[in-house]
């Protein structure tokens, strides 16, 4: 027979690994979710969000003799984006033995006791497979973010080459020249591009290529210099005005069959897109609910399973605001 | 259950994967698939042989196979089945792949065309850079030496 452990103690405790989770070390990079719009659609009657596109807006036309209207400009809008979240599932089994081994001094009574009744005894180790589970939610989502960047219609780079400054201004050009809703691009690369950049700067054959950034004074290198920086948000400085971030290359797809990376230049996102005051990005993450943990301990295998639920998806909303990079990835 | 879908693309030489999901228990699509499902829709317009047709972005290369967990299945509900004819397995007539292939070599010597320009322009900038570099490198020189030349 299971018993569930108090409602209001997970609440309280959901609030404390929030914030063990931004403290955390070893803890997972999420660089490109913090750039994506964000929607929640909770209470909604529907379990689908529609994102508009509208197309290009025509320039007035002067107010003369012949003109009725007769082709007026509309407000055309096309397909809508349709963005459906579904529900993600982690879980961990903490058995009993394990739980007693973290409360020195307690019998077996005791730890069964203070599962039961959710005593703060037991909230430590609780807590830390909670923040396990959330970690599990985010990294799927962030994994789900840049599977995206494959699928973007604008590309630059070329197989089986380190990344170049060349391939860079190609990105720009190609995600500029699209005529943005927003000019606040962002490059998401990881370590290997970044290092490919420093390389190229300090001693590649394009090695006098630094004279145009120290020598012209045209452009900085500031991507150049490591910060040391606990937040661990990739950010790597700037190419161009550009941020440059380094996201965790285990959960980015690869091209050409494991051959390179797939990287992207695009426009960050913020706020729920469309939405008065938001920036449209290049792509949003729908939420149906937030993370939902549960407890329950299962007499029969003996152990406390730690479920979460996180119900969401992410879409591309808007393909001309990025451009995927490719680049050999070692 | 996941498999892998490779899709080459009308704008450029590479070949990207796709995860493919499958569906959820309440069988909807999974917001992997969802991607895809979008990706595959892409249209965009092309002037081939002095025609203005819409062409897909992406075709489908390759189809992995589905990698499951014990005790799931392959997506067996209308729609999964649906979307596998519809979108999965869709062939394409031999015309639309004779234009399409046509289509992407435009967008390879245009995309090829680019490239050797931005080279060239940088090659020329760079050379630019270097002379102005030498130039003042000579200056200093020549200061140099008529400071010496004066002691």
């Amino acid at each position: 027979m299971a018993v569930t452990t108090s409602i209001t103690v997970v609440n309280w405790l959901l609030t404390e690994v929030m914030s063990q989770i931004a403290l955390a070390p070893l803890r997972g990079k999420y660089v490109l979710l913090p750039f994506l719009n964000m929607a929640d659609i909770s209470g909604r009657s529907t379990k689908t969000r529609k994102i508009r596109k509208a197309s290009a807006i025509a320039a007035a036309v002067d107010d003369t003799e012949a003109i009725a209207f007769a082709n007026p400009a509309t407000m055309g809008v096309a397909a809508n984006i349709s963005i459906t979240p579904t529900t993600k599932v982690q879980g961990v089994q903490l058995t009993t033995d394990a739980i007693e081994l973290a409360l020195p001094g307690a019998d077996r009574a005791a730890v069964l006791a203070a599962i039961d009744s959710g005593n703060a005894a037991v909230l430590p180790l609780v807590r830390d497979a909670m923040v396990e589970i959330l970690e599990a939610h985010y990294l799927r989502a962030e994994t789900d973010a840049l599977a995206l960047f494959s699928g973007l219609s604008e590309s630059a780079g070329t197989t089986n080459n380190p990344l170049s400054f060349a391939t860079l201004l190609d990105a720009m050009l190609k995600v500029l020249d699209n005529n943005p809703a927003s000019e606040d691009l962002v490059f998401v690369l990881e370590e290997q591009g970044v290092a490919d950049l420093r390389t190229l700067a300090a001693s590649g054959s394009g090695a006098a290529l630094s004279s145009i950034f120290t020598g012209g004074g045209v452009g900085n290198l500031s991507f150049f210099q490591h910060r040391p920086d606990a937040s661990r948000n990739g950010f790597r400085d700037g190419f161009a005005g550009i941020p440059i971030y380094a996201a965790n290359k285990a959960v980015m797809q690869t091209a050409n069959a494991g051959v390179d990376r797939v990287s992207a230049l695009i426009v960050a996102g913020r706020g729920e897109t469309g939405a008065p005051g938001s920036v449209r990005g290049f792509a949003e993450m729908v939420e149906r609910y937030a993370p939902s943990l549960e407890f329950q301990r299962d007499a029969l295998s003996d152990d406390l399973t730690a479920v979460g639920r996180w119900c969401y998806a992410l879409g591309e909303h808007t393909d001309e605001h990025g451009c995927k990079i490719i680049y050999d990835l070692d | 259950m996941k498999r892998t879908i490779k899709l080459k693309s009308i704008k450029d030489s590479h070949s990207v994967e796709f995860v493919d999901g499958g569906v959820t228990k309440e069988g909807e699509a999974t917001s992997q698939r969802q991607a895809l499902d979008r990706v595959l829709r892409k249209r965009v317009d092309v002037v081939v042989d002095g025609k203005t047709v819409k062409l897909p972005i992406f075709l489908i290369e390759s189809v992995g196979a589905w990698s499951m967990r014990p005790g799931e299945v392959p997506p067996a509900s209308d729609e999964a089945l649906a979307f596998e004819q519809d979108v999965i397995q869709r062939e394409h007539p031999e015309h639309l792949l004779t234009t399409w292939n046509k289509a992407r070599d435009q967008f390879l010597a245009k995309s090829i065309e680019a490239r050797r320009q931005a080279e060239v322009q940088m090659e020329q900038q760079l050379g630019g850079d270097v002379a102005k570099g030498i130039q003042s490198m000579v200056k200093a020189l020549a200061a140099q030496n008529k400071g010496a030349a004066r002691v």
